[in-house]
């Protein structure tokens, strides 16, 4: 069953900008679902209209099976807004009672929970001390226990990790694979491109307002699958049974060329591979890659001219070369001292 | 109603944080514990154990329930609670709903399963909390000195509870809708300042055209006596001269009445502070034996009459008022623009996006 079942999602705000084109997002329950694209691509407005703030121009659809922006939907959503704000005169445990009582949770209930997602988030020893007092990483904790308060079958976060330490990022991910474990569903709406492929199931990207692609990581770069093959004193272009490939050259030694077959049989390679050997060349790595999600988003976001979006670079933060690199670009180069025939 | 105490409790806590909030509640009791310093006996006043001997401040002039109700009125009521402890109201309050509309926690808000309107109302309820705590403890503290200072207990006094909150209500609902639209707390707050100031001169410019109306209607009516007291003594020569006057007092009346109108009409429409205070201070004369206007039989020399008693001009006002200008007129209309203004801010909230 899907949790989160929309079409033809358009915001057309006033002063005619267009935030959203026609989105389609299709989240299976039980999974985390990772939401991606460039700044303005409309993620957010996405999101706020999911959970009522923004309104929408247009939309078909269900959320957990009701009409979309209903009060039995938001019963049984949680949420993390980016760039949160809790009223600062509160402790964390009042931030998280009072968000309960605001879902509608029952006293004795809300107690419970409280102490229990205290605990899920680590924040049982702080849960006294004002929001004011706490990190960016410890607000966020206290966001998702929030977010968890009313028992949601679907968690929505906005940049969860956002502005959170290494060690506090692998935290919330470990915390939101807990919360997928628990059977609820999560919506992660992330610029941390690495965060999401390790913990999403599925992904969309979004740009300029509509669905660029959705599905697994592996759906997605299917058709990327290819081996690469490193050898010292090969030839410009080299003939594969899938046609001529081009050999680029590394700098990283003389002489030392990459050559990408688009292929996912090994059998395929063998020829490559003999055909070099037959002229002489020394073969240094043979392997099989596929596109990152880094990759994906980078070359879903460019444009029809070809040209990547300005946030793609901002996006695939914080590796900008490969942000530059053009439409399809390999992932980023291991040393090549594998070889691995 | 878990979300609703949810919002009172929260709101609670917010106002327990705000150090002008307490600050305001001990300068409300402080200055009910100066009044019940202050004493009276036959021979004068007394502060804190000093005497003042007195003429004219003493029981002999009046009673010593009647010169801390004086001080009620004229203190507590006129100045304090309705100018300074409202200002410091809204400078506590302004916040709430830009606050409330502030980008991160409106989404915190609007996520939750309850309706905008009612999250909107709600909260603009508990920012009457304010008010409403500071004017509780203030009546209460001078009910208590009335009652042991001033030996009578009146409990019609409570009725200012309620009215001072309705009368901070009519300035609330206008600082509401300006943080709706400014989305800014000092914006919001100094726009309501500035409709108080507009509100207050057009009250006091409605009451001004009042007295001249009146005054100028009773000036005709003591000119057309007087006619007719001359007319029975047959001195015509001093009726011929009388009626000039009254053809031209007539025309005097005529103009501040064509005056008056108009500015009567724009005060309907819009909130009545000033007339809300006195018809506060009618009702404590009828249920707490609060002090009716002095009778004097001075003439009124304000608007150049040498016929018309003060005290007659005075008991007219009063009696204008009360017929006129009593709880559905000073208070129901001021609700209903209040109404129109709260309706426009939950139009705007339910519309906008965040």
């Amino acid at each position: 069953m899907l949790a989160i079942d929309l079409h033809d999602v358009t915001k057309t705000y006033r002063g005619r900008v267009q935030a959203l084109r026609g989105v389609s997002l299709a989240v299976n329950e039980g999974e985390i679902f990772g939401l991606l694209g460039p700044n303005g691509a409309g993620k957010s407005t996405l999101v706020k209209i999911i959970m009522t703030v923004v309104r929408p121009t247009t939309i078909r659809g269900t959320v957990l099976g009701e009409p979309v922006g209903t009060q039995r939907v938001l019963e049984r959503i949680g949420y993390l807004p980016e760039h949160h704000r809790f009223p600062q005169y509160l402790t964390g445990r009042q931030v998280v009672d009072f968000f309960g009582a605001l879902c509608k949770v029952p006293r004795d209930a809300r107690r419970r929970r409280v102490e229990e997602l205290l605990d899920l988030v680590g924040m049982r020893d702080w849960g006294d001390r004002r929001v004011t007092t706490y990190s960016k990483g410890m607000q966020q904790r206290i966001g998702i226990a929030a977010a968890l308060v009313n028992d949601p079958r679907l968690v929505v976060l906005d940049e969860p990790t956002d502005g959170v330490d290494p060690v506090g990022r692998r935290e919330i991910r470990d915390m939101l694979l807990r919360i997928r474990g628990e059977g609820r569903t999560v919506l992660v709406n992330s610029h941390l491109l690495s965060e999401v492929e390790m913990v999403a199931n599925r992904v969309a990207i979004i740009n300029q307002g509509r669905t660029l692609a959705q599905g697994t990581i592996e759906e997605l770069t299917r058709d990327s699958h290819r081996y690469e093959i490193d050898a010292v004193g090969g030839p410009e272009r080299l003939h594969t049974v899938a046609g001529p490939v081009a050999g680029a050259e590394s700098g990283d030694q003389p002489g030392l060329r990459t050559y990408s077959i688009p292929t996912r049989e090994p059998t395929d390679v063998q020829p490559a591979i003999d055909s070099l050997r037959a002229m002489g060349a020394v073969v240094v790595r043979v392997e099989r890659a596929r596109e990152t999600l880094e990759d994906l988003f980078v070359r879903s976001v460019v444009d029809e001219r070809g040209r990547a979006m300005p946030g793609a670079a901002r996006a695939a933060a914080p590796e900008p070369p490969i942000a530059a690199a053009p439409p399809a670009a390999a992932p980023a180069r291991r040393p090549p001292t594998e070889f691995n025939p | 109603m878990t979300q609703t105490l949810a919002i009172f409790l929260d709101a609670y806590r917010d106002l327990n944080s705000r150090k002008l909030f307490w600050l305001a509640v001990a300068i409300s009791g402080l200055v009910v514990v100066i009044v019940g310093l202050l004493g009276i006996d036959e021979a004068g006043v007394s502060v804190a154990g000093f005497r003042f001997d007195s003429k004219f401040v003493n029981t002999l002039f009046f009673p010593a329930s009647t010169f801390y109700k004086l001080i009620f009125q004229s203190l507590g009521i006129n100045i304090w609670l309705t100018w300074l402890a409202a200002i410091l109201a809204l400078i506590s309050t302004a916040s709430v709903v830009p606050e409330l509309i502030a980008s991160g926690s409106i989404d915190m808000m609007l996520s939750k399963p309850i309706s905008r309107g009612r999250l909107f109302l709600t909260r603009w309820v508990t920012g009457l909390f304010f008010a409403g705590i500071q004017t509780l403890v203030f009546v209460t503290a001078s009910f208590l000195v009335i009652g042991i200072r001033g030996g009578t207990w009146e409990p019609g006094l409570f009725i200012a509870v309620p009215v001072v909150i309705i009368f901070f209500s009519y300035l609330y609902c206008f600082c509401a809708l300006m943080g709706v639209l400014t989305r800014s707390t000092v914006a919001s707050l100094l726009l309501t300042l500035v409709f108080w100031l507009v509100l207050f001169g057009v009250q006091k410019a409605e009451q001004f055209l009042n007295l001249g109306r009146i005054a100028s209607q009773m000036e005709v009516a003591a000119i057309e006596k007087a006619i007719a007291t001359r007319l029975e003594k047959n001195a015509d020569a001093d009726v011929e001269r009388l009626e000039g006057e009254l053809a031209q007092e007539r025309i005097a009346a005529g103009k501040w009445a064509s005056g008056y109108w108009p500015a009567y009409a724009i005060v309907t429409l819009l909130p009545k502070t000033n007339e809300t205070t006195e018809w506060l201070e009618r009702q404590l004369v009828e249920n707490a034996s609060f002090r009716r206007p002095p009778k004097e039989d001075d003439e009124l020399r304000f608007f150049g009459s040498s016929r018309v008693k003060k005290k007659d001009f005075e008991e007219a006002i009063y009696e204008d008022a009360e017929s006129r200008k009593g709880a559905l007129w000073a208070i129901g209309t001021s609700l209903a623009f209040e109404a129109v203004m709260l309706g426009g801010c939950v139009w705007l909230f339910r519309r906008r996006d965040f």
